[in-house]
């Protein structure tokens, strides 16, 4: 359970470094690994998470009360799922490149582990505000490792940034970057790299 | 103590089906709000890529009102045929479906009914690797199909090999998904071409 | 023909973990041990069959009728959560050693995203009902494959000498990576249309 003492702002900043979902406790990696080889589509699926994570987080903690706990898991997920859908139909209308390519991985934000298990452990207990920042925190967590990945493969494997060229015509695209492997592999590097500068204990 | 379990149970199904109804009213509303966007974005791709195909230009124009003052849509039994109704750029166009590398490629032919040269190649959906097959998108591959005969096989060669007039080079690093466009380009747009010649345009 | 060729390619072309990355959070924390990998693997196998079977007359015969198809997210996750409460109880009935040894990860299936995946990914494809089943028998046993090899890699690996900060989910990446290679020598065998 969490401390009642915490800060506020360490409930913000604990989500992006200490706790960072991905690279601290490996969770939602599903989309972080298969957006990740562009930097836009990154973007676009961060803002999306963060949005999602905001919105269910504040309304779940707002509805706190009155959920019944045994049904409380298809409650969270049909809150989830709503503004998955949100989500999706925003990016259809006004991004229709950016959807077709970010696809159905859109709808698998209802499946991004992270959000349950905010609602879980600590939207369902915690107030409004607290709740709303814990969740800022943990989308900002979530933004930085996909544009932390997104920007090793993007170039390396397309010599572009968001499209740009940013490495000139004597860089051959090394396309293993932007396959799956490729996503793995910067993703265990990560990993391995953070946890050797904070080392984290087990949690059960 | 009976009472309190069934008055439970009660909230819990209230609960649920207050969520799921306030769910669906907000989805119904926004669905309704961005529906006919939605619509006009997923049709628009085609459009551009008929357009493109049978290169009229666009200009500043909105798509949308040059496809329909200037594009007829045939239904034949091999598929959709789009007709240009400029007398200045006849054409046809057609999607042709074959399978790719990692899913299906659909590509959109602009074709001369008269000389049966293409006009302009799209590509409408394609899953290939990125950076590798998926250049079959970029344009100097696609520019490269303009003014090719359809009566005779277009051939991929390798780069730098020396071309024939009906050879097209590959995408380097993509041996099969030049390969199978090369298959849609010849094989899979012959009943299309069978239709255009049913068709018998005047 | 073509329904051996789906099956085949969602086996190992275009497996659910390696290739789309779905279901990665069971994938690395149930991938320790072989045995309850093995569990992990037939769950998920039964639930995704379970659940392609009825989203997709759901879908084509309720949701497209009525033109509501943007709550397709919505019913599909339902009807995956309400599934995985009956395995959850039928395995908890049956196989109390099962049971246990899964503990929490059964009512993990729900945020699988490997089974809400292979429904949406049954939709685009526009996948018939017989292909539709096919697919998601096919996904759940590719799946289950990436799984198993990467639990018995991970058991081999049990006293290898591992970098302190690449042990856990690090080295699982980095294994995954290399399976992933792996299984790419596979794509372009198949005519995929």
């Amino acid at each position: 359970m969490t401390d009642q003492k915490d800060s506020l702002i360490t409930i913000f900043t604990r989500g992006i470094i200490k706790d960072n979902p991905t690279f601290r406790m490996a969770l939602g990696i599903c989309s972080t690994l298969a957006v990740t080889n562009k930097v836009a589509n990154s973007i676009a699926m961060s803002l999306g998470t963060t949005f999602v994570i905001v919105c269910s987080s504040l309304s779940i903690s707002l509805m706190r009360s009155f959920i019944p706990r045994r049904v409380r898991m298809p409650i969270y997920t049909i809150i989830i799922a709503t503004f998955v859908v949100f989500v999706d139909i925003y990016l259809k209308a006004f991004h229709p490149d950016i959807s077709k390519q970010i696809g159905p991985y859109v709808g698998l934000i209802i499946t991004n582990c992270i959000i349950m298990g905010r609602a879980e452990s600590f939207a369902s207990g915690n107030g409004p505000i607290r709740a709303g920042l814990d969740a800022l925190g943990v989308g900002a967590g979530y933004t930085v490792s996909l544009l932390a990945l997104a920007s090793i493969r993007e170039p390396l494997g397309f010599g572009t940034y968001l499209g740009y060229t940013v490495l000139g015509d004597w860089w051959e695209p090394w396309l293993f970057m932007v396959m799956p492997p490729g996503a793995f592999f910067v993703l265990g590097v990560y990993i391995w790299v953070l946890r050797s500068i904070l080392p984290v204990s087990d949690k059960p | 103590m009976k009472e309190k379990a069934i008055k439970e149970k009660i909230m819990m199904v209230l609960v649920l089906v207050a969520v799921s109804i306030a769910s669906s009213l907000m989805l119904a509303g926004i669905n309704d709000f961005s529906y006919d966007m939605i619509k006009m974005n997923k049709e628009r791709k085609l459009k551009v890529a008929v357009l493109s195909a049978l290169e009229i230009p666009l200009g500043n124009r909105e798509p949308e009102k040059v496809f329909s003052s200037s594009i007829k849509r045939i239904t034949t039994p091999e598929g959709p045929i789009y007709l240009s109704t400029d007398d200045r750029q006849k054409g046809v166009a057609f999607s042709a479906k074959g399978s790719g590398f990692w899913g299906p490629i659909i590509v959109m032919v602009g074709v001369d009914p008269e000389t049966l040269t293409i006009k302009g190649v799209e590509i409408l959906q394609q899953e290939e690797t990125p950076g590798l097959g998926a250049r079959i998108e970029e344009d100097r591959f696609r520019n490269q199909f303009k003014g090719k005969s359809m009566d005779t096989p277009i051939r991929m060669m390798i780069k730098g090999a020396k071309p024939g007039p009906n050879d097209v080079e590959a995408v380097a690093g993509a041996t099969l998904s030049s390969k199978f466009m090369e298959e849609i380009i010849n094989e899979k747009s012959k009943p299309f071409i069978e239709a255009v010649r049913r068709l018998d345009l005047d | 023909m073509e329904l051996m060729i789906i099956f085949i390619a969602a086996v190992f072309t275009h497996n659910m973990a390696l290739t789309y990355f779905l279901g990665m959070c069971p994938f690395i924390a149930v991938s320790g041990d072989l045995r309850t990998a093995w569990g992990m693997s037939m769950a998920v196998t039964f639930v995704m069959t379970l659940a392609s079977a009825v989203t997709w007359p759901l879908y084509h015969k309720l949701l497209v009728p009525y033109n509501v198809e943007y709550l397709q997210y919505v019913v599909f996750i339902l009807v995956i959560a309400a599934l995985v409460q009956i395995v959850e109880m039928v395995i908890e009935r049956s196989s109390p050693i099962l049971y246990n040894s899964m503990g929490v990860f059964l009512p993990l299936i729900t945020v699988n995203c490997a089974i809400l995946g292979v429904t949406l990914f049954m939709i685009v494809r526009k996948y018939t009902y017989i292909e539709s089943l096919i697919y998601s028998v096919g996904s759940g046993i590719g799946w289950g494959v990436a799984i198993l090899a990467m639990a018995a890699i991970r058991e081999k690996l049990r006293f290898a000498n591992v970098p302190e900060g690449l042990k856990g989910p690090g080295i699982t990446m980095i294994i995954a990576g290399l399976m992933a290679m792996g299984f790419m020598g596979f794509a372009g065998m198949l005519n995929v249309q």
